[in-house]
């Protein structure tokens, strides 16, 4: 992410344009960033997710789509007693970015919801399309559909999402449950296999750039 | 086995635990009141403090024969030392009964049992009652409680070498069979304890001998060892062409049930068969060493721990919370020590690599990190005390810091970080391989585990790290061996049966096992303090109530409280027998385990036991329904006061109620036996909602109740939905930390509901088939072959002499109406084998 040819498109494109102005006093704002810890299984996390020879590529991805939304699911149990109502009346990572929930049933517009709702409904959109027969076949030799791919890139820009907001607003929380490493290592999964087949915009990734940089080298 | 108080010893703490010496009882000064305020504080709210209980075969020896006798039952205690006391001063002159020389006394013993053969029911129950004060301790000549319980114990040991068990054992026999009690019970509108005098001054005489003896203490000569063997002996294996002792009680037990004999005492039966069958078969620690050796046998490797070494170090972890608004004040240590945990935390996260490494590498090298641990936690030390231990125990990978005493040599032999090993079965293997198999070469080898051609590197390293940790279980190897003899009838011929206390327990249960099964369940529902009193619900309360109704509200709350301890403790007894049978016939042939278990479920059993727990079970946990003044040996010592509040609830600081606590902890196990690997079984949990009344006994803070509430909850995670997870992730980082992983389990991620078929009846048909086949192979006798003739003769067939129970006219129309005229007659059938 280093890259400052990334850097020029991202400022051209905005989906999420920071706010000129906003309180920068919250220290907690700032904390994931120092977030490191990781856990060491000894194996490359990088070559982890490459393709291995003879493998399918749907095949694979389906595989690391499915486990990373049951993790990331577990990630955001482990803090949703903090993530309330209250506490997050906008579902936003930092003051920076905010995000809204757009889908085919109640919210046809983007529209801004608390971060427990908008977690809600993620979490259950994600898991109708992962028990899509159509779209996840189970059985060898019923083939992925034709726009797999695009809709796994949706799949994983929303499920990266709940990394910003949990990232952005609930380390602390982390660091107190002494879970920072468990998270930090699938965030380090998570972004590596993104970048290795290119699933999500760069342009999403943004609001975690920094800390991205000092984790994953 | 337990703690026994040695006399002299534990005279002060005797006293301070007018319950009289339970374990746990240690509460600080002021326990209660500290306790009690705690309580107050936490009412609705989720917090209870961590419970020091140690788990057990049974409660502190006192306690458990205090248990036997209900508050009503007081005044006999001054009635038996009368006749004693009578009958004690016409044969000798002078001299109290502790002041004779042994001989002596035993002349006075034999004199006594000679007296017991009056024809005379009066004059036999004083020479009755006489033996029971006998084995009460004669308290009338002892000062302090520990005197009591030691010279009850001397005098148990005497009685039983003067051959009182087999005398009482006859009277038994007399009494059970005394048709006159019995309809008298029957037609009184309202049973009381008068019904059940002989019975219960029998029953307790041999409970006291029983459980005096079965207490072993370092100090005991080696006559009383000798005795104590004979004794097992003698309950274990039938004498003199009878049954074993377990089933004479076990057949009350089923009497009792089916209302014939509703005066029978039935506590203090139930405690007697408890104590018979662990005596005899023996308690927990004895099933582990019988467990080391029957691997040793059959030539299994050795365990890799003793799960009760491991439970006792477990920890409990904080409950999950049920509110949002926990304050962040509770669980959130102060910023200096924040600081300074998390550096110690963070270091042993990083030591610890992750499951992965310890799988592959040093399994089971512990050595060389224990010593930096063993710092770590002398750092530890103070932090543990003040009451961090939430933050430390929502942490999954950091192991339960070892206590003080564990760091010894059983400790080291596990992996650190998670207390259990994990376990591979030959069956993941396999399944393993046939999935790899399907997806890189397209076909199956069935059970072959060993060729891997044709498969990637990464699957050969996940056989080996699965064949690293195959465990292959005693069941395993019984049910292989019998499949076996099933297939090959001739050629292996007849199986070697070692005469086991446990076989002959078995083979004698065999034929009326549902009955017993459904008895016993029955009373337990009965007991449980979830359910109404329903009119056709059996009476269990016959022997606590008094002739006469209380008239005071002190002595109505006397009796409350008496009924509500003897439900309790007729739920312990039960709930412990349950567990040591199943435990028992576990070891000894997996389809006998089977067999009860099978019975258990469909007498409902898995219901049953949810519907117990879908109560406070904090509160009847810490439920105080006991008189610590009115209780053994206190009770033979002081006079007893006027009754007043104050007395009813003085001298009682306990944090909980040991014998709830462990009836609960058992009747988890049960649940956890009979779920264990079996999915429909474990769907019944599901449907059965179970998830909800398990979370909440989480609020219960005791490490080996909260592993089992946990087992069962994983076993149940998978059908549970995402929603569920994501929303309890506390309990579920329990589960990863506290039970044991098995590989390649998505427990925690599975969304395979509908995936597998859940066929209640398939499943346990051919469960049952494997039992019957089973059974009939093992003790049919072989007279009813297959190759004698079939008798078709109408005379001949109607000449044949039927042996019928002796009571079968009381039930000769029922049965009518079931087997004969609801039965449609297939005459077709009567052609075919029998």
């Amino acid at each position: 992410m280093s890259n400052p040819f990334l850097k020029q498109v991202f400022n051209k494109d905005k989906t999420f344009r920071p706010k000129r102005k906003f309180e920068p006093g919250t220290q907690r704002f700032e904390l994931h960033k120092k977030a490191q810890a990781s856990l060491n299984a000894g194996l490359d996390l990088k070559l982890a997710v490459q393709l291995p020879p003879g493998e399918e590529l749907s095949d694979w991805v389906a595989v690391h789509v499915v486990d990373f939304f049951n993790r990331i699911n577990l990630i955001y149990g482990t803090i949703g007693e903090g993530c309330t109502e209250q506490s997050c009346p906008v579902m936003s990572g930092g003051p920076k970015y905010e995000y809204r929930w757009q889908d085919e049933h109640q919210f046809r517009k983007p529209t801004a919801l608390s971060a427990p709702r908008y977690m809600d409904l993620l979490m259950d959109w994600v898991e109708v399309q992962i028990n899509d027969e159509g779209l996840f076949p189970t059985h060898v030799g019923t083939p992925f559909p034709k726009n797999f791919l695009q809709v796994v890139k949706k799949i994983l820009s929303r499920l990266f999402r709940v990394f910003v907001h949990v990232y952005i607003h609930h380390f602390d929380r982390i660091a107190q449950l002494g879970s920072e490493a468990h998270v930090n290592t699938c965030y380090k999964h998570f972004y590596y296999f993104v970048r290795e087949f290119g699933l999500i915009d760069t342009k999403e990734l943004e609001p975690l750039k920094e800390m991205t940089a000092r984790m994953c080298h | 086995m337990e703690d026994p108080v040695a006399p002299g010893v534990g005279s002060s703490s005797a006293n301070s635990n007018g319950n009289g010496g339970g374990k746990g009882k240690q509460a600080a000064p002021k326990g209660r009141e500290a306790f009690r305020s705690q309580r107050r504080e936490s009412e609705g709210s989720v917090d209870c403090p961590t419970l020091e209980f140690e788990y057990g075969d049974a409660d502190g020896h006192a306690a458990e024969l205090s248990e036997l006798y209900s508050y009503t039952e007081n005044l006999e205690f001054t009635t038996n030392r009368r006749c004693f006391e009578e009958d004690f001063k016409t044969q000798v002159q002078g001299k109290e009964w502790l002041e004779l020389e042994e001989d002596a006394q035993k002349a006075y013993v034999m004199g006594l049992l000679d007296r017991l053969e009056v024809v005379s029911r009066e004059r036999r129950l004083k020479v009755a009652r006489a033996v029971l004060y006998l084995a009460q301790g004669t308290f009338g000549e002892c000062d302090s409680e520990v005197d009591v319980l030691h010279w009850s114990r001397y005098n148990c040991f005497l009685l039983y070498q003067m051959g009182t068990f087999s005398a009482f054992l006859e009277l038994l026999h007399m009494e059970i069979d005394n048709s006159q009690a019995c309809s008298s019970a029957l037609r009184k509108p309202a049973i009381s304890i008068a019904d059940s005098t002989e019975l219960r001054v029998l029953l307790s005489v041999m409970y006291l001998l029983v459980e005096n003896i079965r207490l072993e203490r370092e100090t005991d000569s080696c006559r009383w060892r000798t005795a104590r063997e004979t004794f097992r002996t003698e309950l274990s294996f039938s004498m003199h062409n009878e049954e074993p002792f377990a089933l004479l009680l076990f057949s009350m037990v089923t009497k009792f049930c089916s209302g014939l004999s509703p005066h029978f005492p039935i506590k203090k039966v139930l405690l007697l068969l408890w104590k018979v069958v662990m005596f005899t078969l023996g308690g927990f620690e004895r099933l582990q060493v019988l467990k080391v050796q029957k691997r040793a046998e059959l030539g299994l490797p050795p365990l890799a721990e003793d799960s009760i070494q491991v439970v006792k170090s477990m920890r409990a972890a904080s409950p999950p919370s049920y509110t949002l608004d926990l304050g962040e004040s509770q669980l959130a240590p102060p910023p200096s020590k924040l600081r300074g945990r998390r550096g110690s935390r963070r270091q042993l996260l990083t030591k610890q690599d992750s499951l992965d490494i310890y799988n592959e590498r040093d399994l089971f090298k512990t050595e060389e990190p224990a010593t930096e641990e063993e710092e770590d936690s002398a750092g530890d030390g103070e932090r543990t005390l003040d009451g961090e231990l939430d933050l430390l125990e929502q942490d999954p990978l950091v192991p339960p810091p070892p206590s003080q005493a564990s760091l010894s040599a059983e400790r080291v032999a596990f992996p650190k970080g998670l207390p259990w090993a994990p376990k591979v079965r030959q069956k993941d293997i396999e399944h393993f391989l046939e999935m790899s198999r399907n997806k890189f070469i397209g076909f199956t080898l069935g059970q072959d585990t060993d060729t891997l051609v044709g498969l990637p590197r990464p699957i050969h390293e996940s056989v080996k790290t699965l064949k690293q940790h195959k465990y292959i279980s005693i069941a395993d190897v019984q049910i292989k061996n019998e499949e076996d003899l099933e297939k090959c009838p001739m050629s292996l011929g007849e199986e070697v049966v070692p005469e086991t206390p446990c076989e002959i327990l078995y083979q004698g249960m065999l034929y009326s096992l549902p009955q017993y099964m459904i008895a016993l369940l029955k009373i337990l529902l009965a007991a449980a303090p979830t359910s109404k009193a329903k009119t056709d619900s059996i009476n269990i309360l016959a022997d606590v109530l008094p002739e006469e109704m209380p008239i005071t509200v002190l002595q109505s709350m006397k009796l409350g409280i008496d009924v509500n301890r003897h439900k309790e403790i007729i739920v312990k007894s039960i709930s412990a027998l349950l567990l040591l049978l199943l435990k028992h016939f576990k070891l000894n042939h997996i389809y006998q385990f089977e067999y009860v278990s099978q019975h258990l479920v469909f007498a409902n059993c898995i219901p049953l036991i949810l519907k117990f727990f879908n109560q406070n079970i904090l509160s009847y946990i810490t439920a105080k329904n006991s008189i610590s003044i009115l209780d053994y040996p206190c009770c033979t010592i002081q006079d007893l006061p006027e009754l007043t509040t104050e007395s009813l609830e003085a001298g009682d600081n306990n944090q909980f109620c040991w014998r709830n606590l462990f009836s609960c902890i058992n009747l988890l196990r049960l649940l956890n036996k009979l779920t264990k690997w079996k999915h429909s079984r474990t769907m019944m949990l599901v449907v059965f909602k179970s998830a909800p009344i398990l979370k909440r006994a989480l609020k219960v803070k005791q490490a080996m109740l909260q592993l089992y509430v946990l087992k069962l909850l994983k076993i149940q995670t998978k059908y549970l939905g995402r929603q569920w997870r994501k929303s309890n992730m506390k309990t579920m980082s329990a589960i990863y930390q506290k039970v044991r992983h098995r590989m390649n389990d998505d427990w925690a991620y599975g969304n395979d509901i509908d995936a597998r078929p859940w066929d209640f009846q398939a499943e346990e048909c051919t469960l049952r088939a494997n039992i019957e086949a089973f059974n009939s192979r093992r003790y049919d006798k072989p007279q009813d072959s297959e190759f004698s003739p079939v008798d078709n003769c109408l005379q001949s067939v109607l000449g044949q002499r039927l042996d019928l129970p002796e009571d079968f006219h009381y039930s000769y129309e029922l049965w009518l109406e079931r087997e004969v005229f609801s039965q449609p007659i297939c005459w077709e059938e009567l052609l075919q084998s029998h």
